[in-house]
């Protein structure tokens, strides 16, 4: 049997990478140097990609550590005693944390390469398929080491992202410059921005009127990894507004996830675009793996869906849609929206944007939300405002902190602002604790 | 959780491999091998119970897959909640209720 590539993906809110780090600067009264754990939940996905999501940190109690002026930080058995039943009771796993305070990336001493392994392993009897190891983490950077029990050995992460505005992508191997005369005018994203849109994975899900334009986008800006999800094939009623879309395929009735490939190929060659002929929920797989999520799509129910599935795997999700209908003055009104909702701060709920009445009304259609009036420009100003928040995310070229977006469209004036809810929704979300991130585990009753 | 432990007791009298999760703020309970009304295929379903408000209904049951029996009924299919694809069938359970009461209204819709 063909060994699948091993490939690990760890994810941490940003949060909790600022909750370990003031921890671990706090000095302590006798030891050098503090530890703390890291909880986390993994999945192996069929592709040989294994999850690793961070959902909690708790440091060591002072009283735990041991005096041992030999080494930076010692701590006792209680402490790992406290961690592993934490392990048990949340069938998670677990991840040895310290701090190796300087810039770049870091590196395990002597001392850590003798201790560490011993703790992830034994972390490991009890964790069932849930990965442990050990993390270290510098000002900006880190060095992790899994243990794979199954594979009796430690492996390194391709990946450990840190999830916040902009992502934090940091890559096994050094990022190189790019120096192609390609991206030369878009070389302000950053020095090394045309190899992190190499190594991201965006997911558009539906490829529509939206998708469409986002899919086209992201090949021209050099996004190489794109999954696309659209279980419909083009129709004559699509071409007012499908990208790439030609008169000759409605007789072919070709899948509109074929006309992606088509458009992002004759753009980008080298792009490793992942087409799945269905919706996302029948193969959810390759989302659940990706960097980032856009959703094109029609429902709020299928917008609650998606958001659920990203917050459990810690994915930042981009909501884009429009409507028209009338207005009183006996025009048209044409209102969008564009949202980021980022894991653990304001979600589609908070912001007021899904709300239980919206979702019955809908509910009580049964489905009968289609053939809603949809035009091409509405729908290439919200997705292109959608890849510039991509592309800021990824490469964090505006230099914006920021949680979450929320931006209104007004379709009959063309403008664009921050949507009034945006300022008054609440900055952590209930409905999402990062605690409940990962493969769902059921409290036993 | 915030269901009186008397529900809780009620409810797994009728369905003992229970277990509970949330997910977007609101309470699911998972039943394991619940037995399903005489005529029903399969006889035997895992099934998940939202004891809240969702999607327009009091409460909702969500089934792995379409339950064969009673016909008419109008069935949703791949509903993905807690990680995980389901179908439920449209069905009201009016009142303020027990989780065992809508537990059993919900199964009563699928008796012939």
């Amino acid at each position: 049997m063909k060994r699948k590539k091993q490939h690990i993906k760890m994810k941490i809110p940003a949060a909790i990478r600022q909750a370990i780090l003031t921890d671990l600067r706090r000095p302590h009264t006798w030891a050098f140097e503090r530890v703390g754990f890291l909880y986390t939940r993994s999945k192996e996905l069929k592709d040989g990609t294994t999850l690793i999501l961070a959902t909690g940190y708790k440091p060591i109690d002072d009283n735990d550590y041991i005096q041992d002026d030999s080494v930076g930080a010692r701590i006792n058995s209680d402490s790992i005693r406290k961690a592993m039943q934490e392990i048990l009771d949340n069938k998670c796993g677990c991840f040895h944390v310290h701090l190796h305070d300087h810039s770049g990336k870091p590196g395990p001493s002597f001392t850590d390469l003798a201790g560490l392994p011993g703790v992830a392993k034994s972390f490991s009897n009890i964790s069932g398929s849930q990965v442990n190891g050990y993390l270290i983490l510098s000002e900006d950077s880190f060095y992790a080491q899994v243990w794979h029990a199954d594979k009796k050995t430690f492996l390194s992460p391709l990946q450990i992202s840190v999830i916040g505005y902009p992502l934090e992508l940091h890559f096994d191997g050094k990022l190189q410059e790019d120096s192609s005369a390609i991206y030369k005018r878009q070389n302000f994203l950053g020095r090394f921005s045309t190899q992190q849109l190499c190594h991201a994975r965006v997911c558009i899900v539906g490829y529509g009127g939206g998708g469409s334009h986002i899919g086209q986008q992201l090949a021209h800006v050099g996004l190489l990894n794109t999954v696309i999800y659209d279980g419909d094939k083009i129709e004559d009623s699509n071409m007012n507004r499908l990208i790439g879309g030609w008169f000759a395929d409605i007789k072919k009735a070709l899948a509109k996830t074929a006309i992606a490939r088509r458009v992002i190929k004759k753009i980008l060659p080298k792009a490793n675009t992942v087409t799945i002929d269905s919706r996302w929920q029948a193969d959810p797989e390759w989302l659940q793996g990706c960097d980032l999520v856009v959703g094109c799509v029609d429902t709020y129910a299928e917008r609650q869906q998606l958001e659920a599935e990203c917050r459990r795997y810690l994915i930042p999700y981009i909501d884009i849609g429009m409507d028209v209908f009338a207005a009183e003055d006996g025009g048209f009104e044409m209102p969008g929206q564009v949202i980021l909702t980022m894991p653990g701060t304001t979600c589609l709920h908070c912001f007021g944007f899904l709300t239980e009445e919206k979702l019955g009304k809908e509910a009580a259609l049964y489905g009968a939300v289609g053939g809603n009036p949809q035009v091409v420009w509405p729908n290439g100003v919200l997705a292109s405002t959608a890849v510039g928040i991509i592309v800021d995310l990824i490469t964090g070229w505006s230099g914006k902190k920021q949680s979450t977006v929320y931006l209104a469209y007004d379709g009959r004036s063309g403008l664009i602002e921050q949507h009034i809810r945006a300022r008054f929704a609440p900055q952590e979300c209930t409905h999402y604790p990062i605690e409940l991130a990962g493969p769902v585990s059921f409290q036993k009753i | 959780m915030k269901f009186p432990e008397t529900q809780i007791e009620e409810l797994k009298k009728v369905a003992p491999d229970l277990s509970f999760a949330e997910e977007g703020g609101l309470p699911y309970f998972l039943i394991k091998n619940l037995p399903m009304p005489e005529g029903c295929e399969p006889s035997v379903s895992d099934v998940l119970l939202c004891a809240a408000p969702r999607d327009g209904y009091e409460s909702r049951l969500f089934f792995p897959k379409i339950i064969a029996g009673k016909a008419g009924l109008n069935w949703n299919g791949n509903l993905r909640v807690l990680d995980r694809n389901w179908v439920a069938f449209s069905w009201r359970t009016a009142g303020r209720k027990t989780l065992v009461e809508m537990l059993m209204v919900h199964l009563n819709g699928l008796r012939k």
